[in-house]
């Protein structure tokens, strides 16, 4: 699989880190078969008609039709038929191509919960072949049984983590994609129903082993409800002032405007007198588009200012930055890694191209296209891209990601020091601009 | 009325005459009617205009679905003569967007983007669409209508008349022949993004409180389908004093 192909697989999966946890489907009846064919029927045609590039990238799409369908006519599983599907679109190479299990519609019912829908606490990252805790969530169950940032992760369950993560580190070392794709299925791998707990062996800073099992529970914040055909997710949203200075925010995904924007803005609006502002966006999946021009205009002051050119097949408009009566003109800071995606890197680079932030962090996921998700005859999602995106500066970074200025990457040794050097960074950088130095 | 039944049995037989092959065709055609008499006879197709003028304000709650992806907006739509027009839409997607338009002042509101006082060709699209009943009231609003030929829409002939505002874009409106009721929009709305095409298909009409109004209008926006259903409308309500004052936001913007 190309790296392409990869990022296809993560996106809202990766948010909801489903994937792994879900068990395999059982045979197909033969209404569920005839529901089968005529979501392919419908993949292959949405995708004819109302993908962004009417040449299709240059792929034999009947071609395609005639090769897959008849293996979709004989698949023995449902699972079989979404790797069928994920097949056909995989070929475009592009992201934002997802076909996403019906039973992430489902409502917890009975006191089941889905498989994202609940977290150990931990946030994960694979660095330098090693999958690391990177962050533990206060109060957390993996908080209270005393996991530290640094801590390597070395088996979930059944899986062997470390032989894992450092096979497949290596195999990949030459793909730009490696880090997105190891640090999205470990993210996975320890998501999973609310209640049902994760065995974790770990290593801990002075290399004993430690065991641990942690019961799932709910995300820090709250679930948005279902946004059309795209399911709930867990959101959430940090705010906070460091050393009474710098504004801090950071939030997991751009969903659920009606709750999550009130917060932005709040936020943001008791920054006026910060020195700087920190937007943490590493981590953050994406979502909707939509909310993109407002968060811009709180660091645009001046009318005309785009973040980028949407292009569809029927047109393209320009996502224009409306500012806000009070924006906020200091020093802004974007945080990124490998696990950010889609809006989050628009927002990234738009800003930066607008010349009112500076990034900072590891290269994101490139990510960046429009879509839309629209729901099966079986009952599965299908996500696919209406439009490209275009930046003002130029910039390519669907498939390449956002460069940041200032390279900053987790360590062992920096986590297990309670350090966040990215973010040390980027404070570091808002005091130079400030002229008030550093006392971090 | 006659008039119009007659222009349309013309073209029943020419469609008649095509079928047989005979050359009746070189029959002289009947004179396209004026884009004022396609929109006098649209008014009067739908109510009258006594029945438009005896209504002072409207109240409509309506849902709009954005086709395929399945989302849908709560709109509640209040609007007054001559172009008093407040919008609140909620959705999942959107969370809540208030916009309106009074007395000349374009504005939105939302979490989403802060107040907004639009201006330049948004800011005019804004005011041609906001014309309370802007059809029946052309002659005060547009500047020429002109009739420019016959159509097909959705297999039914139709007038094409293209209505240039006072303010805002050109749009290119199609009535059926045959009922005169207006049954596809051509236009151009402008948002901060640049211009947007949309394509407005009015149906299922209703009679409500003496005047047909459209109680479905399936849209095509930059090649998505969107579909508003009107859910109920009311006219005459005694509306607030303030239901169309500009909210607080947005006076502290002009201020600024």
């Amino acid at each position: 699989m190309t790296r392409r192909m990869h990022i296809a697989a993560l996106g809202l999966v990766i948010l909801l880190s489903a994937c792994s946890a879900v068990p395999k489907t059982p045979q197909l009846t033969p209404d569920e078969r005839r529901l089968d064919i005529e979501s392919f029927d419908y993949v292959w045609s949405t995708v004819r008609d109302k993908h962004f590039d009417p040449a299709l990238g240059g792929l034999d799409w009947n071609a395609l039709r005639a090769e897959l369908r008849p293996r979709v006519e004989n698949a023995k599983t449902r699972d079989e038929v979404r790797d069928l599907l994920r097949e056909l679109v995989g070929r475009f190479e592009q992201s934002h191509f997802q076909i996403l299990p019906a039973d992430l519609y489902e409502p917890a019912a009975g006191g089941s919960s889905r498989p994202g829908d609940g977290t150990t606490g931990i946030d994960a990252r694979v660095v330098a072949g090693q999958a690391l805790v990177a962050r533990v969530a206060t109060a957390s169950p993996a908080d209270r049984a005393g996991v530290k940032p640094g801590w390597e992760i070395v088996q979930v369950d059944a899986t062997d983590v470390r032989t894992r993560v450092r096979d497949l580190f290596r195999k990949h070392a030459a793909r730009q994609d490696r880090d997105t794709v190891l640090s999205g299925a470990l993210r996975a791998a320890l998501a999973g129903p609310v209640g049902q707990a994760a065995s974790l062996a770990l290593r801990d800073g002075g290399g004993a082993t430690r065991i641990v099992s942690l019961e799932r529970v709910p995300h820090e914040g709250w679930m948005s409800r279902p946004v059309g055909s795209i399911p709930a997710v867990p959101v959430w949203f940090r705010s906070r002032r460091m050393d009474g200075r710098t504004g801090y925010v950071a939030f997991n995904a751009f969903i659920d405007p009606g709750r999550l924007m009130p917060r932005f803005n709040e936020a943001i609006a008791s920054f006026a007198d910060a020195d700087g502002v920190v937007i943490d966006l590493r981590g953050n999946t994406g979502g909707l588009g939509d909310m993109l021009a407002g968060m811009a205009g709180w660091f645009v002051a001046t009318k005309g200012v785009s973040m980028g050119t949407i292009t569809m097949r029927n047109g393209s408009l320009k996502v224009a930055v409306v500012p806000r009566p009070s924006p906020f003109t200091g020093p802004v800071a974007i945080l990124i890694d490998e696990l950010s995606m889609s809006a989050s890197e628009v927002l990234a680079q738009g800003l930066r191209d607008a010349g009112r932030a500076r990034v900072f962090g590891r290269r994101s996921a490139g990510a960046v296209l429009a879509s839309t998700v629209e729901r099966l005859p079986n009952g599965d999602g299908f996500q696919y891209p209406t439009a490209r995106f275009e930046f003002p500066s130029g910039a390519v970074v669907e498939g390449v990601g956002v460069e940041p200025d200032v390279e900053r990457g987790l360590t062992r040794e920096t986590l297990l020091a309670g350090r966040d050097v990215v973010l040390e960074a980027a404070i570091e950088w808002i005091r130079s601009r400030t002229g008030k130095g550093t006392d971090r | 009325m006659n008039r119009w039944k007659a222009i349309v049995g013309v073209a029943g037989a020419g469609a008649l005459a095509m079928g047989t092959g005979v050359a009746l065709a070189q029959a002289p055609a009947a004179p396209l009617p004026t884009g004022d008499a396609v929109l006098a006879r649209h008014v009067e197709a739908t109510g009258g205009v006594a029945a438009y003028d005896a209504i002072k304000n409207r109240v409509v709650h309506a849902r709009m679905e954005l086709m395929g992806a399945g989302v849908v907006i709560a709109l509640t739509v209040y609007a007054a003569p001559p172009a008093a027009f407040y919008t609140l839409a909620e959705s999942e997607a959107t969370g809540r967007i208030e916009s309106g338009v009074s007395d000349g002042v374009v504005w939105e509101n939302s979490a989403m983007r802060g107040p907004i006082v639009k201006d330049g060709a948004e800011r005019d699209d804004a005011l041609r669409d906001a014309v309370f009943d802007r059809i029946a009231h052309w002659r005060e609003h547009l500047k020429s209508a002109e009739g420019t030929g016959e159509a097909d829409v959705n297999g039914k002939p139709a007038f094409r008349v293209v209505a240039t505002p006072k303010a805002g874009s050109p749009q290119t409106l199609y009535f059926d022949k045959e009922s005169g009721l207006l049954v596809r929009i051509e236009t151009t709305v402008t948002t901060a993004g640049g211009a947007v095409p949309v394509v407005a298909e009015p149906g299922d009409y209703r009679k409500v409180d003496g005047i047909m109004m459209p109680f479905r209008n399936r849209m095509q926006v930059m090649g998505q389908q969107r579909v508003v259903t009107i859910e109920q409308v009311e006219h005459n309500v005694a509306l607030p004093a303030d239901r169309f004052a500009l909210p607080a936001e947005i006076k502290a913007l002009i201020k600024k």
